[in-house]
């Protein structure tokens, strides 16, 4: 049976069983609200925009854990600063290329390959015509592409599927920090939605508190959760 | 005998410390092990060759071999030496025939050199066992008494083998000399090599790589008879001044053509050839068995994915080199640069991975997602001298620090080469932005050391 047939195949069954095929959860209700496709659509590049030490790589792995996508998960590592930590429990490939060419050769493998699940590359700047070919590739591989750019990228053109601007808030505290995530633009549909994200630190299962509910911490060390402060936009 | 039953054998107080560890027991491994080890001492004797019935022991034909030794006393002395340096634990035995050699390696006294037609007389104290007979003769003999090989000759050898069969007086021939025996010798399996050369050397890629598919095939087909695939390829380019070698190397073995060329134009996109290539020549360094898997018609994914995974990690390797495609260890070690190693992906798992280590404080401070290879020294403004900081200036760039959260104290210890002693803080600045920055107690400077990214 030829491999095209098979494919086919799994996408009827997908159909059928009820299964949305393709969009991975974020486990964060309010941010699959404003994600055009109610989460991470697989074949898709997506740009996370921030400055350092903005909280974005955190809040990104935070949205994998809870769907936990199915295969390898590469970090395209060119600074040599990778800290994986998180990590650890999944099958992770750290790819540490020396060279511009090779870094946007790598990460263009790594979309391309069906067994990677997640790509993951923090990187400055990007030829748009590399983006394009990323973008076909993330299209073809059928995994999540996550690429992490300095903030000042707005300004340029998007090849990406969906482009997320995170911006700290100063209202942290010992086991926790507030961002705020907001579309900046994303196919198919207008961008602008956004909204406010507490991430805490300790481990637990990941869950969204009211808009009602007061957000002050308790005094006991409270369990890991993602609340969701406000909405804005 | 059963891990507990082993287990239960360790002394419950004992007056030292036992240390015991386990393993799975491998039969493949230990014969593949053994049979290392007789083509290792082909370096004394060209014929070595393993012990089909208890597969614990290997036999070297000396004849004519003990003169460059100096003896057959010196022969056997290095033998033993060599092997003990090793790590093995070995009995020996120097005989006129294999029966009377085994016989002796194991139950007698080892490092026995037995002269000529002596073997009766040295077999006769040892049991029954030391002929390799098959568990149910040795319990027939030791039912009707017969514990020695003495004893054994002391009965008429008309009526053995009607009573246990032809195996008795056949060990017992063998053992005494009386009928020859011999054994199958290991051999060094030929190397697998592909070789093509020219006067006019090749320049072109295309031309290096039309070569390389051809030598490749031819490869191939050797290792298709016998049902594996390439582990390891060692390829040799001569040019005008030298030779350059190009190694491969994957994750399995593997049969495909149209793969294993890409990894070598892939290679070879690093490499320079000056002035042409003239001779090509491929070594197949290791390969291994195929691993045909039934295939599914639906929620095949997984299998899928291992593959492609493979593959991906073999072209990565191809062109970046194999310690560009690493995977993360965790390492019982205190100093965040350490805590978290990178080895090479084609290199073999760690077999037992260190727990990882995490500093329980009661400030829960979470390690970042971006750790410098090298801390950054950063101007710190502090209230007090060994208070938290104030103000950060790094990269020609000032922050004032909203919040800052520690200090935890990570220092090694002072066993180690280089003394550390570092207190880390967790620090917000007024914009949000959050970076671990660090004390150093010896240097009395600050670093950044990463990004909460």
């Amino acid at each position: 049976m030829a491999p095209s047939t098979l494919a086919e195949l799994r996408v009827a069954l997908a159909k059928q069983t009820g299964s949305r095929a393709g969009v991975l959860t974020t486990g964060i209700p309010a941010l699959n609200r404003i994600l055009p496709e109610g989460g991470w659509k697989a074949g898709n590049l997506i740009e996370w925009l921030a400055d350092p030490g903005a909280g974005a790589c955190d809040l990104a792995f935070r949205t994998l854990e809870s769907g936990s996508p199915c295969g390898l998960w590469c970090l395209v590592d060119p600074e040599r600063t990778g800290y994986p930590l998180a990590a650890l429990d999944r099958k992770c490939l750290i790819v540490r290329p020396t060279k511009t060419q090779e870094v946007w050769w790598a990460v263009e493998q790594a979309l391309r390959c069906p067994g990677v699940a997640v790509t993951w590359c923090p990187i400055d700047s990007v030829p748009e015509r590399v983006l394009r070919r990323w973008q076909l590739a993330a299209e073809a591989g059928g995994g999540i592409g996550m690429l992490f750019r300095p903030r000042q990228v707005i300004e340029q053109r998007a090849w990406s599927d969906l482009r997320l601007a995170v911006t700290p808030v100063v209202r942290s505290s010992r086991f926790s920090r507030t961002v705020r995530v907001e579309v900046v633009s994303c196919r198919g549909r207008l961008g602008g939605q956004a909204v406010m994200l507490e991430l805490h630190h300790a481990p637990d299962a990941v869950r969204v508190v009211s808009e009602l509910d007061n957000s002050t911490l308790a005094a006991e060390r409270p369990p890991f959760t993602l609340r969701c402060v406000g909405r804005v936009g | 005998m059963p891990l507990a039953e082993a287990r239960a054998l360790l002394p419950l107080r004992p007056k030292t410390p036992v240390r015991s560890c386990w393993k799975d027991a491998d039969p493949t491994a230990d014969h593949l092990a053994l049979q290392q080890i007789a083509i290792d001492c082909q370096r004394y004797t060209p014929l070595t060759g393993m012990d089909e019935f208890g597969r614990e022991s290997i036999f070297l034909d000396i004849t004519g071999c003990a003169e460059l030794f100096g003896g057959e006393q010196n022969l056997l002395h290095t033998v033993m030496r060599d092997l003990s340096r090793r790590g093995f634990q070995i009995r020996t035995a120097l005989t006129d025939g294999i029966g009377t050699a085994w016989a002796m390696a194991h139950h007698g006294q080892s490092g026995t050199i037995l002269p000529s037609g002596n073997e009766q007389r040295a077999l006769e104290p040892l049991p029954t066992a030391s002929l390799r007979l098959s568990a149910t003769v040795i319990e027939m003999l030791e039912r009707l008494a017969v514990h020695t090989v003495g004893e054994l000759l002391r009965l008429p050898r008309t009526l053995l083998t009607s009573r246990f069969g032809p195996e008795l007086l056949l060990r017992l021939n063998q053992a005494l000399g009386v009928t020859w025996e011999s054994f199958l010798p290991e051999r060094l399996s030929m190397p697998l090599i592909a070789q093509w050369s020219a006067d006019d050397a090749l320049t072109d890629q295309r031309e290096l790589a039309f070569v390389f598919r051809q030598l490749l095939a031819e490869l191939l087909a050797q290792l298709a008879t016998r049902r594996t695939g390439l582990l390891e390829l060692h390829c040799e380019l001569r040019t005008e001044t030298e030779t350059v070698t190009v190694p491969l190397q994957l994750a399995e073995p593997a049969h495909d053509l149209r793969h294993i060329a890409q990894l070598f134009e892939l290679t070879c996109e690093r490499r320079q050839f000056p002035g042409g290539v003239f001779a090509f020549r491929l070594k197949a360094l290791r390969i291994g068995g195929l691993h045909e898997r039934q295939g599914k018609l639906l929620n095949d994914a997984h299998d899928r994915h291992d593959q492609e995974i493979r593959r991906l990690v073999e072209r990565l390797s191809s062109r970046l080199g194999q310690q560009a495609v690493l995977r993360p260890v965790a390492v019982a070690d205190p100093l965040p640069e350490r805590a978290l190693q990178r080895v090479p992906w084609l290199a073999d798992a760690p077999a037992d991975p260190a727990k990882f280590y995490v500093p329980a404080v009661e400030c829960c401070i979470s390690r970042p997602w971006r750790v410098l290879t090298t801390p950054q020294p950063v101007q710190v403004m502090a209230v007090v001298p060994d208070g938290p900081p104030r103000r950060l200036t790094w990269q020609g760039q000032t922050w004032d620090i909203h919040q800052a959260w520690g200090p935890e104290r990570i220092e090694s210890g002072w066993w180690r080469a280089w003394d550390i002693q570092r207190d880390y803080y967790r620090v917000e600045t007024a914009d949000g932005s959050q970076f671990w920055l660090f004390r150093d107690a010896r240097r009395n400077g600050w670093f950044l050391h990463g990004l909460f990214d």
